[in-house]
């Protein structure tokens, strides 16, 4: 003991220097999740909602705010689909859950179907946090079933559990032992659950197990205005895509405070949240993707160019449009090389006649005339003969769906392009 | 005779109240009903009094900077006068910084939190029948960090708060002057068409209300009420890619004409209302849901906006169950292993009832591999959806000869069908041929120089095979291996020493195992530094 510390404690004998009184502790729960492979806000117009970096900035500031007890579910739904590119993904999401310490990063059959390896992979990135409470495994691997906060027991349970098991090589374990396999040692603490289900198998969950405490269901939904309470539980989701966080508040064991925040615009991308998307971004053009991905017989493209010497009109409109230079754009904001956006960018991804690289076919790298009117050889050597056929708006909802063109309104876009 | 004179003076005196567009806020809503009733009460001195309530074309800003740091004050303001020179250039309208104001603009050091919002307010505001119709007030600080608002944010509560006044509903998703945020943001917000009719219209209306009260005219004030049949529909059930249509009614019982539009809050609906209900008429408002792009529960709104003074936004919550029109199950693990003999797996195509989508081809894309196909019925076990309950589709039986190339290898199953409208389903998964490690590159996340660790494994489910030797291509890297107990899946743990200076790290672990035909596999190491 250093000397100068025995007046305080003799000071504090007296009371002088008791502590204060402690406030009631207050913990914020955030929900975000079921991202469903959308990392960033995906769009070509403003204005986009969502992804992590936009996220990370709620997270940062919600610290900034003082709430030092924050408790960060992150329920499963990262990736759809298997291969390079989800598994990357999958790992961004894991390696941002790490970032911020979150204290679960729950684990669906999507994100199963990526194998056993990258479940550890992605465990290891998130600093052992991502739960599979509904699998009993065997060997030497092993994911978390549960973790434990000062408030909070968190569990990952999936109302597919035999598939889940199926995949890992394990053993379906049943809800009650998924859900809290130790009810004694509770101490208080409010159970809870990350569910791979939707409302309505959600809603039977929570009539079944009411000692869960907040059930966190997936859904394709924005997350409601209220939260929808069965008993004590509480059912709340964070919608789809990764838009909307949503948070709870947990003060002498209720829970109230439910918020859900629409991650527009208006939320900054949190820098280092931003290296690690960055990552992301380079393994995707280090990993060449896009010439991996299988290619069909298709007719033949011939490029915007083939059609000017006929169409000069609709060529000129064409070239002023935003359309002539979509590749370009890509490019820049680091998404050239991203197989999930670069379809919507090029003519011809998918076909064996089709964009391939911007150095073996720049003549299909922009959406030109093709992405609407389909492959124009043919027509090109026999005009009269070979007919293109006529579009509708429907062909631009291909592109600009509610996800990638938010407001897209043809009334308005058409003008645009018109020809 | 007198009467019939007098009664044409009568009638040359009694006027109809303008209309006012559907969409405009509940504030300027009850100044145009005050000064009508007033005018219909022949009251036309209140009346004059009171129409200086409605929404003007030469506005005048009251700016007051005093309580703001010398630092900001000249950014603020020019922020400001942005938001006045967008709205002068986007309206019939003349807004200047001027005295006797209409609006007044001050700032508070910060703003307390108002009610359940998610952070504390960044601005107020306040509709007055006295001299200051609207008070705007702005927080120096944002949020309960303190962060300093911006002069985005200066500009953005601006422009909001002339909207308001100007008779704008607020609308969620902040994006143009109809909305607003608390946080902070570096972003500037623009006027769209629907926001420059309404003001427009409703500027329209305000001056032939004024022209009333100077002519001293008698109204008939009329006004539309609106009653919906429900503020919540619930229990819709459909199919996807199957047409669906919800509806509900709305009646006008008041005695004007009831004006609207509808807007969802989410593409998966699209809504059709007539521009207009007649007094005493009921009409019915659809909307389609788009069941192709949303299987699954729904939960949406679809807000009305009126010009009934007793409800300018009502609100409809939509609760739908979209069915999947069809789905794939298939037998094991994804990543089945092609053996000696190839590898023979069924995949199986569920519909729904609602559809007959009759395979006529099968092939696969990516890989060799055959196809044949048939009707089939029965139970899965290992399908959980089916709960164990019969079912009935099509089996599709593929082999895969052994020939493949050596790894993981995606496989789509390509099917063409007699329905016209799903002429193409497919369905892809994974085969694995040989030894194999996953992830296909071990990615150490982002490095900041302290030691950190990796897995992957290396499998071929179903045949044995050892690790002979672990040869990192790195002094930065150690690996060892542990057997999961069949000798067919092995974790191999990855230790990376940290000390490692440049931006991006990657390396090369080798694997040599003790099959002849997989003697060596190399998996890719990479990471990022700060």
């Amino acid at each position: 003991m250093k000397l100068w510390s025995l007046p305080l404690i003799a000071l504090g004998g007296y009371g002088l220097f008791a502590p204060p009184a402690q406030p009631p502790r207050k913990d914020v729960l955030v929900i975000y999740g079921n991202v469903a492979g959308y990392l960033s806000p995906c769009g070509c117009t403003y204005p986009m909602s969502g992804g992590i970096q936009r996220f990370g900035s709620f997270v940062r500031e919600l610290k900034g705010n003082g709430h030092n007890s924050i408790t960060l579910v992150m329920p499963g739904g990262n990736v759809v689909g298997t291969g390079e590119q989800n598994e990357f993904k999958a790992e961004c999401v894991a390696e941002t859950a790490g970032a911020f310490n979150a204290a679960a990063l729950g684990y669906s059959l999507e994100d199963a179907e990526l194998g056993l390896g990258p479940a550890l992979e992605m465990s290891q990135l998130s600093k052992d946090i991502l739960l599979c409470s509904s699998v009993a495994q065997h060997g030497q691997y092993h994911l978390n079933a549960q973790s434990s906060t000062e408030a909070f027991l968190i569990s990952s349970v999936s109302s597919r559990a035999s598939s889940l098991a199926r995949e890992l090589g394990g053993i379906a374990v049943q809800p009650r032992l998924a859900i809290n396999p130790f009810p004694s040692g509770m101490n208080g603490k409010s159970l809870i659950v990350s569910f791979d289900g939707d409302q309505t198998q959600a809603e039977e969950f929570a009539r079944t197990y009411p000692e869960v405490g907040v059930l966190i269901y997936r859904s394709t939904s924005d997350p409601p205005v209220a939260p929808e309470q069965i008993g004590n539980t509480f059912l709340v989701t964070p919608g789809f895509h990764g838009k909307n966080v949503v948070t709870l508040t947990f003060e002498d064991g209720k829970f109230d405070g439910y918020n859900a925040t629409l991650l527009g615009p208006d939320f900054k991308n949190d820098p280092d949240i931003s290296a690690i998307y960055s990552d992301y971004l380079h393994r995707v053009d280090a990993a060449h993707l896009l010439q991996k991905l299988p290619k069909l017989k298709t007719a033949a493209y011939a490029g915007s160019q083939s059609c000017r010497g006929c169409h000069e009109k609709a060529y000129e409109t064409w070239s002023q449009s935003g359309h002539a230079h979509a590749y370009r754009d890509l490019s820049a904001q680091g998404h050239g090389q991203d197989p999930d956006c670069v379809s919507c960018h090029v003519v011809g991804l998918s076909s064996k006649f089709g964009f391939n690289s911007v150095a073996h076919t720049p003549q299909f790298a922009s959406v030109g005339c093709e992405n609407c009117h389909g492959p124009g050889v043919s027509h090109n050597l026999h005009p009269k003969t070979v007919r293109m056929p006529r579009v509708n708006p429907s062909t631009c909802v291909s592109c600009h769906t509610i996800e990638n063109s938010p407001g897209f309104d043809y009334s308005t876009f058409w003008p645009k392009v018109a020809h | 005779m007198m009467i019939v004179p007098i009664a044409l003076l009568v009638l040359a005196q009694t006027a109809t109240a303008p209309d006012l567009p559907p969409g405009v806020n509940s504030g300027v809503v009850g100044a145009f009903y005050v000064v009508e009733t007033k005018l219909q009460a022949k009251d036309f001195a209140a009346a004059e009094n009171k129409a200086d309530l409605l929404p003007k074309r030469n506005i005048k800003i009251g700016w007051d900077t005093s309580a703001v740091p010398q630092s900001f004050r000249n950014d603020y303001t020019l922020a400001c006068k942005k938001a006045i020179c967008d709205w002068n250039m986007a309206e019939k309208v003349h807004i200047a910084i001027a005295d006797n104001p209409d609006i007044t603009f001050s700032f508070v050091n910060a703003l307390p939190k108002e009610g359940d919002a998610a952070f504390p307010a960044g601005a107020t505001f306040k509709w007055d029948d006295g001299p200051d119709r609207f008070a705007v007030q702005i927080a120096l600080h944002r949020l309960e960090t303190e962060d300093d608002t911006t002069p985005a944010d200066v500009h953005n509560e601006v422009a909001y708060a002339i909207g308001q006044y100007l008779g704008l509903t607020e609308m969620p998703r902040f994006s143009t002057f109809s909305t607003r945020t608390d946080q902070n943001t570096e972003t500037i917000i623009g006027i769209n068409d629907y926001e420059k009719t309404l003001v427009a219209n409703t500027l329209d209306s305000a001056d032939q209300l004024r022209a009333l009260v100077a002519s001293k005219s008698t109204v008939d004030v009329h006004n539309p009420e609106l009653l919906l049949s429900t503020a919540d529909i619930t229990g819709v059930t459909g199919t996807q890619y199957m047409p669906l249509q919800i509806s509900f009614t709305i009646q006008n019982l008041g005695d004007a004409d009831l004006k609207l539009f509808v807007l969802p809050d989410c593409s998966c609906l699209r809504p059709m209302a007539p521009p207009l209900v007649k007094p005493h008429s009921t009409a019915t408002i659809y909307a389609d849901v788009n069941t192709a792009d949303y299987p699954g529960h729904l939960n949406h709104s679809l807000m009305i906006y009126t010009n009934a003074p007793n409800f300018p936004l009502a609100q409809v919550h939509v609760q739908m169950d979209i069915a999947p029109l069809y789905r794939f199950v298939h037998s094991g693990p994804d990543g089945m292993q092609v053996g000696p003999n190839g590898l023979d797996m069924d995949v199986y195509l569920f519909e729904s009832k609602q559809v007959n989508i009759e395979p006529l081809t099968a092939r696969i894309l990516g890989p060799k591999g055959s196809v044949t196909f048939q009707s089939w019925s029965g139970v899965l076990p290992f399908d959980e959806e089916a709960k164990g309950a019969s079912e009935s589709g099509y089996k599709f039986h593929i082999h895969f000869p052994p020939s493949q190339e050596s790894g993981r290898i995606p496989a789509t199953l390509f099917i063409g069908t007699a329905n016209e409208s799903f002429r193409e389903l497919n369905y892809t998964f994974n085969l694995q041929k040989g030894i194999v490690a996953l992830p296909s590159q071990l990615y150490l996340g982002r490095l900041n120089g302290d030691k950190t660790k990796g897995y992957f494994m290396v499998s071929r489910p179903g045949k044995k095979f050892h690790i002979l030797k672990i040869v990192p291509m790195d002094p930065h890297l150690t690996a060892r291996v542990r057997d999961l107990g069949n000798e067919d899946q092995y974790r191999v743990d990855v230790a990376f020493s940290g000390s490692y200076g440049l931006p991006t790290y990657t390396s090369q672990i080798k694997v040599l195992t003790d099959d002849p035909s997989y003697p060596s596999i190399m998996v890719p190491i990479s990471g990022s530094g700060r």
